[in-house]
This record gives structure tokens, C-alpha cells and sequence, in this order.
């Protein structure tokens, strides 16, 4: 013991420590991750505070200042937007539109629309509406909403963009800005303090739910602890002896931190692998040896159906944590030194007599597992996700993305986005989805000398001077709408990709680039509405189908297959387990009665966790398979061995302890892990050490002659 | 069209406390306070930028107790403006012309002449004399003004800079009412030949016809 306590020492000495990774959403493959480079604030008018919105727009320049370069544009800057948009207003109509533009600019149409003009003059709220008549006389703006603000979602959504490029809710008490990487935590303090002064409130969505969560390093380190002195104390009261038991824990935790210290990254999904390793090789330990091995690789193969898993981790750990379920229980077996005596040397010989009873518990417990795999509803990792009310309208879970094909230029992806883009736009024209990205404003040349020709078509020039003539015949002063008509006729203008990124919008343009390698390409985001139940389904303009990006586009590929893949790794993992217990008995009654009896304790566990309104969820499945296994392995054991009493209590009390440990810690995913062993792991016990030897009880030994007595 | 509901509270926080504008407040409401419905003849005058020369139409305003108001110009491509229960909608008088988009609903300029606009005309809650998201004062010059600018630092500011409005120094009748725009636009609206508390089918009759036309 004091050899591992001093290996023990040194290893935890020796390098940088353990190798954790941090961070929301563990369960997100690295593409579905929203960009954590990036940071929102949120400034508010606090409730009881006396601020106005001016002074909101003034906190918001205050920040910028301090920010300096790591600043960015959450949104297009207003009027940038307005100059760009007016300039190019009917080039970034979509061809579909001409026949009705060409019915708009009529004589008639043209008369109707300047009188109906005049007549709104006489409206007192004719300054709510007037700025969009003196840029847009004709109306023709919402023929070309896919080209406008709408375009871009400025208009009609929750917020609207400031002039700088931050976004104010509609009401004027909150506005949002964006800001690359972190400043340091003084500066944001500062800030705080100050504007706090102001009534104004400051807050970081992604910096408080950070701190809502309890370190990785913390809980690990706490887990080591709750784990290793759980299984000492239920080991030495077991065996009412200390050195042997701390061996065995001291053992199976030493290789535990070599593996935290040189493998991994170790994330919140892989950790309680590592914990249920060493519980496993615990267990294993305190079985008769004859079926150690047996009992061991049980416990290896739980999670190797999880290698096919779309789920990254578990899908990084599957193979490797079948190794290390073998390697935990070999170096495990050292604790057998302080089994007792008698405990291999028992004349059970794990023969076993097949009664009716038994194959009517086989037939019931597959046929109601049958049954609960038909209702199987799990929940995906959004449950365990904190309220993205703090972020809304920019909450993570309802933004998801699309790539744009790379191209060697900015300029190039830019004009490739805006093919995808129009298309998009169109195709969502009638949705609430929100298309924001650059390809709106944009372009492509090809496109660009497609449309000026069909404007020709139009006789645009002739019907832009009969506009202005039929303005002045109504009064008004046809150089206050020169914007429009000049923007309209002007054949030099053109809403290109290289012209766009020499406005004041290039900084919010680039903002959607990505250039890796001198392949650039351009991320065009679509916010969902909050009761959006599917994703749009879109098409690159080449006809590919675009693949989205986000925690809501995983969600969406995971849901549809979500129950089939569960039944289907519980089946391969109960397959494996059949395996193994057939390939050491050559007896396939014997290894369906394993099954039946891990299928038993799933389906129990599953019921008597419905009171406790613990909903069955895909983070729990690690626990679920490891469950599977570790009655299979208890109904070896208790064929086995059925009248050891004290083995028994040990084996369904060992489970509790990581089941208590995970309840603590406040990991959200470990949650549901530690209803799914604490509740299980007893059960596994019973059905495996307890039901299992009466159902299939060991043929009646021969009675020795009187003669020979 | 948009909705939107606004606050009937009325305080005494952000009124001018002086004489002058006291009584000025206490004249508007000795004719505000019995007022059940009302209706008078408009010119209208909008002097703008987008214009040669200024425009003036006649027309007729309608309000009703407690929050219904219409003015409805004569001119045959015009426009009525309709508030009622705190929603603003803008019917054009040809049923061929579309309706305006107007703002969101909680578009802070509309709101603030949304409730102001009624607010001129209904009755003030008793004991309670004021506009509380306005600055109120007695503006310099001759007659018995009032002018009202959205408080400080309000969205607002961004459409309206000031609503004055000229009261009959006898009765106390809203006479004038003057919109200067932050674009830099004018408009006066004249009301003349007030007809006070009349029957209520009278006045229910054209707010009847626009419901049937748009409904709501």
C-alpha cells in the first residue's frame, strides 16, 4: 500500500495535471459549436433605473471606446444599410419581380401611387411612414424584400441596428453589442460598476452561464475523492479490513490518473466513464475468480457499442474504454488478495437446471422489453441546456448556420453566397426565419448583367422620367427624391462584392468571412422562430443540398433517429454480452437468460424512475448500457455464487456510490447518470444475484449412499 | 397596422410647475373633462421638404370616450387615420390604394403620438392633471398654448420634436395643433366648429363605416 500511496504521490506531481476540457454543450461536435471567439453584451435600462435610450447608445459608444479593434458589428450598421440598399434598390430586385415592377411603373400606376403619396400628407403620422415614401415613392421595396432590410433582417425582427452596428431591442431598453475575445475581467468589472451608476445594467450571457457552471477541474477532482472514499468505506465495512481495500482503490485510482493525466482531453461526458471504469474493476474484483475474466470484459464491452455513436466523446472513447475496462480489472485483480479464503475455493460449479419458470421470465422480461423499446421517447441534450432568455434574440440554440462553397477571394465566396443567398431568401420569403449574411446586398457578376439587361428591357430611364414628371405635376419637389431616382438610373452602379467591402458595411461583411488556408468562405446564419419545430430545407444555387450548422441543426439530425439508435446499441451491447457469456459456457439458454435478466433490470429501472418524473434521456445512455452489463454480469455471478450474502449487498451497493457522487456535483450531465445507476444498479443485483439463481437454480446434487457414509 | 396599447396614468411628475402652465392645463381640462364625444372641422397644412408648396386639405375629426379618434381628410385620394383602443391603423379613402405599413407596435414615436393625439381630447382622470412621457411647457409668444416634447433621451425625438397645441382661451377647445418633425416637416390641423357631446349614433356612424371596411 505504501508503494502505490508513493507511486501515487509522484504521478500526481509529476507534469501539468489532468487533461480537462471546459465547456457548454460537450456533447456539440466541433462544427455544430457556436463560435466562442466571439462575446455578446447586453446593456439594459434597469427596471427601477431613470435611463433613457439615449443614454443606452451612449453606454454602447463608452464600451466600443474601451473595446477598441475587439469590437464587431452584431448587425449592419443602419445607415450604411439604407445608402446601400437605396442605391442598388432595383438591382437587388430578383428577376421574378420585373413583371411586377414593369406593372408598378404604368402611367397608372405611377399616378395612383404619387397621389396616394400626397394623400398621405395629411396624416399626422406621415413621419412614420414618410421616410420610407421619400426613398421608395413607387413602393417598389416590397417587391425586392429579399433585397432590402428584410434581407438582412433589420426590419420586422426584434431589433433594429443601430448606426454603429449594435442592435437595440424595439422598445429601446436593451441593446446588444458584439466584441471578439475576452478583456480582462477588471475591465468588465470596471464597466459594469459604471454603467450600474447610470441605471444602466451590463450583463455576458456567456460569461454568467460559464460561471453557472461548476468547474470541470473541481468536480473531477471532487469525483476522485467521493468515488475513491465511497468504494474504501463500502469495501472495508464489507470485509471489516482497510489495507487490502485500499489497495484495490489505490490500484485502480492510480491508473485512473495516468489515464486523466497522459490521455484525453477529458470532457464532462468522458469523466464519469473513467469513474465507472473503476467501479467496474471494483466489482469485478470482489467475484469469484473463475468468472473475473468473464465478469471483466462484461464490463469493457458496455460502452464499446458507443464507438458508432454520433456523439463525438463517446464516440472518441468507445474502443479505448474497452482497454481500459481490461486494464482497470486486471490491475483490480490485485485486490483479490484480500477475498476470502473460502471464496474461490466454493463448490458451486455454476451448473445450472432449466425450470419452466425460467423460460417463462425469459419470454416475459424480452417480450416487455420489446414492449418499452416501442413507447421509447428520449430526450436529446437540450434539456440539460440553461435558458437562453439572457440571449434573446441571439440565444445559441436557435441560430443555426450554412458555408458557402470556399473560393480563393473574399470577393469570389461573397459572389457565392449571394447565389445561395437570393435563393435562400426566396425560399424562406414566406417563413419566420431571419436570413442574416452579406449575400443579400450582394451580386454576382453574372447575376448582376442578367438583371441591368432585363432592367433595360424595362425602359427604365423613360419611366423614371415620367415618375419625376408626375411628382412635380402633384406638387412635390422631385430633387427631394433624388436618391432614389438617381440610385435607380444610375448604370455606374453596382451592388458587387468589391464594392461593398469599400463601404463602412465592410467590417460587418467580413465579420461572416472565414479564411483557412486561402479559402475563403462565408457563413450566412438563419435565426429560427421559437416555435420552429423543423429546419429549413434549402439548396445551394448549384442544387446541393445545404447542410446546416448549430446546436440546433445536431438536435435536428439526432431527434429523427434518436430512438432507433438507442434500441439499436442497447441490442448490440446485450448481443456482446450474450457473446461473451456463450463463448465461456457454450450454452445459448444461458446467455439469453443473461440478456433476458439485463433487459429485466433496464425495464424496471425505467418504471420505477417514471414516479420520480426522471424522463429517459440520450445523456443517460452510458449509464443505461453500463447498467445492461453490470446485471449481466451479477447474474453470471449470481449463478454462479447464489448464497453470498455480503458479495451481494456489496455488488448492488458498489453503483451507488458514483450514482451519489454525480447527484452532488452539479454537473447537468451527470445528472441523469446518477438516477439511472442509483436506481439500477441495486436492481441489477437483486435480478441478477437473487431472481436469477431461483429461476434457474443448480440441478440437485446426487445423494452419496448410506453404504458409503 | 400595427398595435399597440398605451398607459392611461396620468401624474403630475414631469408638468412645468408654474402658474402659467397650471392654468393653462386646468382650461384644456375644464373642456377635455366633459367631453363624452366631439366633433370638428379640420384644415389641415403640412409644410414639407418633398413638396413645392404646402399642402392644405379640410377634413373632420371624431373622438369618442374613452380612447376612439378619427380624422378623416376630404380629399378623395386621402387618408383616415383612425386610433382606437390604443391600436393606430391608416385606411386610405380609395379601397384601391394598400395601407401604409406602419411601425411595430411598440415603435416608441407612434406610441408617443398615439397617446398623446387622444390624450388631447379625453377627459383627464379626476384629480390627476398631466402627461407623464412628455415635457410639458407654456411655449413663448401670445395666446394660450401648450407644447408637449417627447422627456429626454426618448426614440421618440428621433419623428417628433414638439406637438404645440392652441386652446380656446374661453372654453378651453383644442383649436390648433401644431406638429413640428424632426425631418424637418410641419403640421397644423385647425379645429373649428366644435360640436360637443352629441348623439352617439352621430359620431358612431363613421367609425362604424371604417370597422366594416377594414374590420377589427
Amino acid at each position: 500500500v505504501l508503494a502505490l500511496v508513493l507511486a501515487g504521490v509522484l504521478a500526481l506531481r509529476w507534469g501539468e495535471g489532468p487533461r480537462l476540457e471546459d465547456g457548454a454543450r460537450p456533447w456539440l461536435p466541433a462544427e455544430h459549436r457556436p463560435d466562442d471567439r466571439l462575446g455578446l453584451v447586453r446593456l439594459e435600462i434597469a427596471r427601477e433605473g431613470v435611463a433613457t435610450t439615449e443614454e443606452l447608445l451612449r453606454a454602447a459608444d463608452h464600451i466600443r471606446e474601451t473595446l477598441g479593434a475587439k469590437w464587431r458589428p452584431l448587425e449592419p450598421p443602419a445607415e450604411a444599410l439604407a445608402a446601400w440598399t437605396d442605391a442598388h434598390a432595383l438591382l437587388l430586385m430578383p428577376l421574378s419581380q420585373h413583371a411586377a415592377l414593369q406593372v408598378r411603373m404604368t402611367n397608372t400606376a405611377i399616378e395612383d401611387a404619387v397621389r396616394a403619396l400626397r394623400g398621405r400628407l395629411a396624416s399626422p403620422f406621415f413621419a412614420l411612414i414618410g421616410a420610407e415614401a421619400r426613398r421608395d415613392p413607387l413602393g417598389l421595396r416590397s417587391l425586392a424584400r429579399s433585397a432590402s432590410e428584410e434581407g438582412v433582417g433589420t426590419r420586422g425582427g426584434p431589433t433594429l441596428a443601430t448606426d454603429r452596428g449594435d442592435a437595440l431591442r424595439r422598445d429601446g431598453r436593451v441593446l446588444w453589442l458584439l466584441h471578439a475575445a475576452e478583456r480582462e475581467h477588471a475591465t468588465w468589472e470596471a464597466l459594469t460598476e459604471e454603467l450600474a451608476g447610470r441605471g444602466i445594467t451590463l450583463a455576458r450571457p456567456q460569461v454568467e452561464h460559464a460561471a453557472e457552471r461548476v468547474p470541470l477541474s473541481d468536480a473531477a477532482t471532487r469525483l476522485a475523492w467521493l468515488v475513491a472514499g465511497g468504494l474504501t468505506a463500502l469495501l472495508a465495512a464489507a470485509y471489516r479490513a482497510m489495507a487490502r481495500p485500499l489497495a484495490l482503490v489505490i490500484g485502480t485510482g492510480l491508473l485512473a490518473c495516468a489515464c486523466l493525466r497522459f490521455l484525453g482531453p477529458w470532457d464532462a461526458l468522458a469523466l464519469p466513464w473513467l469513474a465507472l471504469a473503476v467501479v467496474g474493476a471494483v466489482a469485478v474484483a470482489t467475484i469469484p475468480g473463475r468468472i473475473a475474466a468473464l465478469g471483466g470484459l462484461l464490463l469493457a464491452t458496455a460502452l464499446v457499442p458507443l464507438a458508432w455513436s454520433p456523439i463525438p466523446t463517446w464516440a472518441q472513447w468507445g474502443f479505448p474504454w474497452f482497454l481500459l475496462g481490461v486494464g482497470m480489472a486486471g490491475v483490480a485483480q490485485l485486490g483479490r488478495l484480500f477475498a476470502a479464503p473460502t471464496d474461490d475455493a466454493s463448490p458451486d460449479t455454476g451448473d445450472v437446471h432449466w425450470t419452466r419458470r425460467a423460460w417463462i421470465a425469459l419470454v416475459l422480461t424480452l417480450g416487455s422489453g420489446a414492449v418499452v423499446t416501442t413507447r421509447l421517447a428520449p430526450e436529446t441534450f437540450a434539456a440539460l441546456t440553461p435558458s437562453d432568455a439572457a440571449f434573446s434574440p441571439y440565444a445559441p440554440d436557435r441560430i443555426v448556420w450554412a458555408w458557402s462553397a470556399p473560393a480563393s477571394s473574399s470577393e469570389a465566396a461573397l459572389d457565392t453566397a449571394a447565389l445561395d443567398t437570393h435563393g435562400w431568401s426566396d425560399a424562406l420569403a414566406r417563413s419566420d426565419v431571419r436570413i442574416e449574411g452579406p449575400g443579400h446586398l450582394l451580386l454576382a457578376p453574372d447575376e448582376l448583367a442578367r438583371r441591368r439587361e432585363a432592367l433595360g428591357a424595362l425602359g427604365l430611364a423613360d419611366r423614371l422620367a415620367q415618375l419625376e414628371h408626375t411628382l412635380q405635376a402633384h406638387g412635390f419637389r422631385s430633387a427631394a427624391f433624388g436618391e432614389f431616382l438617381r440610385g435607380a438610373a444610375d448604370e455606374h452602379q453596382s451592388p458587387s462584392s468589391r464594392a461593398a467591402l469599400q463601404t463602412p458595411l465592410a467590417r460587418w461583411i467580413k465579420r461572416h468571412l472565414a479564411d483557412e488556408d486561402g479559402q475563403v468562405r462565408v457563413r450566412t446564419s438563419f435565426h429560427l422562430p421559437p416555435d420552429a419545430d423543423a429546419l429549413p430545407r434549402l439548396t445551394h444555387h448549384d442544387g446541393t443540398p445545404v447542410q446546416l450548422f448549430g446546436p440546433a441543426a445536431f438536435e435536428a439530425t439526432l431527434r429523427p433517429n434518436l430512438p432507433s439508435f438507442v434500441v439499436s446499441t442497447t441490442l448490440v451491447q446485450l448481443w456482446l454480452a450474450m457473446t461473451l457469456v456463450w463463448l465461456r459456457h457454450r450454452d445459448l439458454r444461458r446467455a439469453l437468460f443473461v440478456a433476458a435478466m439485463a433487459v429485466a433490470t433496464l425495464v424496471t429501472t425505467s418504471l420505477l424512475l417514471v414516479p420520480f418524473d426522471v424522463p429517459p434521456r440520450l445523456a443517460a445512455l452510458p449509464a443505461w448500457l453500463w447498467l445492461a452489463a453490470y446485471a449481466a454480469m451479477a447474474t453470471v455471478r449470481g449463478l454462479e455464487r447464489p448464497r453470498d450474502v455480503r458479495g451481494t449487498a456489496l455488488l448492488a451497493l458498489l453503483p451507488v456510490v458514483p450514482a451519489l457522487a454525480f447527484a452532488v456535483l452539479g454537473i447537468p450531465e451527470w445528472m441523469p447518470l446518477a438516477a439511472v445507476l442509483g436506481v439500477g444498479g441495486p436492481l441489477a443485483v437483486l435480478w441478477g444475484c437473487v431472481v436469477a439463481p431461483r429461476l434457474l437454480p443448480a440441478p440437485p446434487r446426487a445423494v452419496p449412499p448410506a453404504g458409503e457414509a | 397596422m400595427a398595435l399597440w396599447g398605451f398607459s392611461s396614468r396620468w401624474t403630475l411628475a414631469h408638468a412645468d410647475p408654474s402658474r402659467k402652465l397650471q392654468n393653462r392645463l386646468e382650461l384644456w381640462a375644464n373642456f377635455a373633462g366633459r367631453t363624452q364625444n366631439l366633433r370638428a372641422q379640420v384644415r389641415l397644412r403640412r409644410e414639407s421638404a418633398l413638396l413645392e408648396r404646402p399642402l392644405a386639405v379640410t377634413g373632420t375629426l371624431f373622438f369618442r370616450t374613452p380612447d376612439a379618434l378619427l380624422l378623416r381628410d376630404d380629399d378623395p385620394a386621402g387618408i383616415s387615420t383612425w386610433i382606437e383602443r390604443g391600436v393606430l391603423r391608416l385606411v386610405p379613402h380609395r379601397a384601391d390604394v394598400p395601407a401604409p405599413e406602419l411601425p411595430d407596435r411598440h415603435d416608441p414615436a407612434s406610441e408617443w403620438l398615439v397617446e398623446h393625439l387622444v390624450a388631447l381630447f379625453a377627459p383627464p382622470p379626476p384629480g390627476e392633471l398631466g402627461f407623464p412621457r412628455a415635457r410639458v411647457l407654456v411655449p413663448p409668444g401670445s395666446g394660450y398654448r401648450l407644447e408637449f416634447a417627447p422627456l429626454r433621451g426618448s426614440l421618440a425625438r428621433r419623428v417628433v420634436r414638439t406637438m404645440t397645441v392652441q386652446l380656446d382661451p374661453v372654453a378651453g377647445a383644442v383649436t390648433r395643433i401644431v406638429l413640428a418633425e424632426a425631418q424637418g416637416d410641419r403640421l397644423s390641423i385647425d379645429l373649428e366648429d366644435h360640436r360637443q357631446n352629441l348623439d352617439p349614433a352621430d359620431i358612431a356612424g363613421p367609425f362604424e363605416a371604417l370597422r366594416s371596411r377594414v374590420g377589427g
